[in-house]
């Protein structure tokens, strides 16, 4: 039969099952030692990688921006023709008058020999003609001709006269809508 | 005090574990700090280079553009351009054989849109055909010149025309984008709008050259 022997002080006793637990946390201590001077090395060693890397860059950095700013001139010349295409764009989007001009050269030119062109008068908000037909059949031609050829949406009569001396007086004004 | 040997027992087993605990909570909250302090020192470095590296790109690859700058200059100059338009429309007039009478060119006019104007009136005397030319061909002058308003009358085989125009500037950009600031290249319509303006009848320059004397060598005596 085997004889339980212990030769330690009594003081220095500690009941199975308490032994059992604080043994497992001594265990549980070292594996955290472990884990944890694991984690210090994983962390010392991301933190050379990075700054390695990070000092890369910076020359890097630093090598670009003495490039760029070499090329100075040309970004000021890229910048300036930038600005200046964005203005033209809205300089060009500006209503004026030579869309109507080319239309109404147009009907200009195509009048019938004799007629004359007392006055015509463009601006943003109207074009008007005022022309002097010798004959009627030139006034009819011309009139056709504006209901079939012209590029404005509406034409409409603000004059009509006739001069025995003359011939047949007109006024017209175009609309674009 | 005399501390009793199964205390010291639990104390020498759990105390390790506290420890390493208490490490871990301070340790590990520096580590991470410091690791996420580095990657956006990283993350911003890299995004720097990137934007530096694709300007760099772009600085090198505009290049046949940018001799073009003058032609976008005098289509859109930055100061009062009245004069050299005047003298532009006497160039047009000259060519197609009419006279131009009663040039008057108006004060400053701040455009909404942020560049200023000037009107000008004129009249124009000439024959139809010509005057017509004239008119259409404003347009075709450099700096930009847009037809405002015409009053053309005849008599007797001849046109007097009564016109006005407007002409444009605007100041320069005052400063450059930022390094780390994107910059485009020429768009296809930017380009296609800057061969377009490279053929609008260009204005006249005359280049004084800076005087070269030799001067006094004792200035004060």
């Amino acid at each position: 039969m085997a004889v339980k022997l212990n030769l330690l002080p009594q003081g220095a006793v500690v009941s199975g099952g308490l032994g059992k637990t604080l043994k497992s946390i001594k265990s549980f201590g070292i594996i955290a030692l472990g884990i944890f001077l694991f984690f210090i090395l994983g962390v010392s060693g991301f933190l050379v990688y990075s700054s390695i890397k990070l000092t890369g860059l910076s020359t890097q950095e630093e090598s670009l921006k003495a490039r760029i700013k070499s090329q100075e001139s040309r970004e000021q010349r890229i910048v300036l023709i930038k600005d200046r295409l964005a203005r033209i764009l809205k300089v060009q989007s500006t209503p004026s008058v030579q869309k109507n001009l080319n239309k109404i050269e147009g009907i200009v030119a195509s009048l019938p020999e004799g007629t004359v062109l007392t006055e015509l008068s463009l601006d943003l908000k109207k074009t008007d003609l005022s022309l002097i037909f010798k004959s009627g059949s030139d006034l009819n031609n011309f009139l056709g001709s504006v209901k079939t050829k012209s590029e404005f949406k509406r034409a409409s009569l603000t004059a009509f006269s006739f001069n025995p001396l003359s011939g047949y007086s007109v006024g017209l004004r175009f609309f674009e809508n | 005090m005399k501390i009793p040997q199964n205390v010291k027992i639990v104390v020498n087993s759990v105390f390790p574990l506290l420890a390493v605990l208490i490490l871990f909570a301070f340790a590990g909250r520096f580590g991470v700090d410091k690791i996420s302090e580095m990657r956006a020192r990283v993350q911003k470095s890299q995004s720097n280079v990137d934007a530096f590296t694709s300007k760099l790109s772009v600085l090198e690859s505009v290049d046949e553009s940018l001799s073009r700058t003058n032609f976008v200059l005098s289509a859109l100059p930055s100061r009062n351009s009245s004069i050299v338009v005047v003298s532009q429309l006497k160039i047009l007039a000259g060519e197609q054989g009419i006279f131009l009478t009663n040039i008057k060119g108006g004060s400053e006019i701040k455009d909404p849109n942020g560049f200023s104007r000037v009107d000008i009136t004129f009249d124009a005397l000439g024959v139809r055909p010509q005057i017509m030319a004239f008119a259409e061909s404003i347009s075709m002058i450099a700096p930009l010149t847009l037809l405002d308003k015409i009053k053309i009358n005849e008599s007797g085989g001849g046109v007097r025309a009564n016109i006005q125009v407007k002409s444009y500037w605007s100041e320069l950009p005052k400063s450059l984008p930022s390094t780390t600031d994107q910059l485009s290249t020429l768009t296809n319509d930017e380009k296609n709008l800057i061969v377009e303006i490279a053929k609008l009848n260009q204005p006249l320059f005359i280049e004084l050259p800076a005087s070269v004397g030799s001067g006094k060598s004792e200035p004060f005596n």
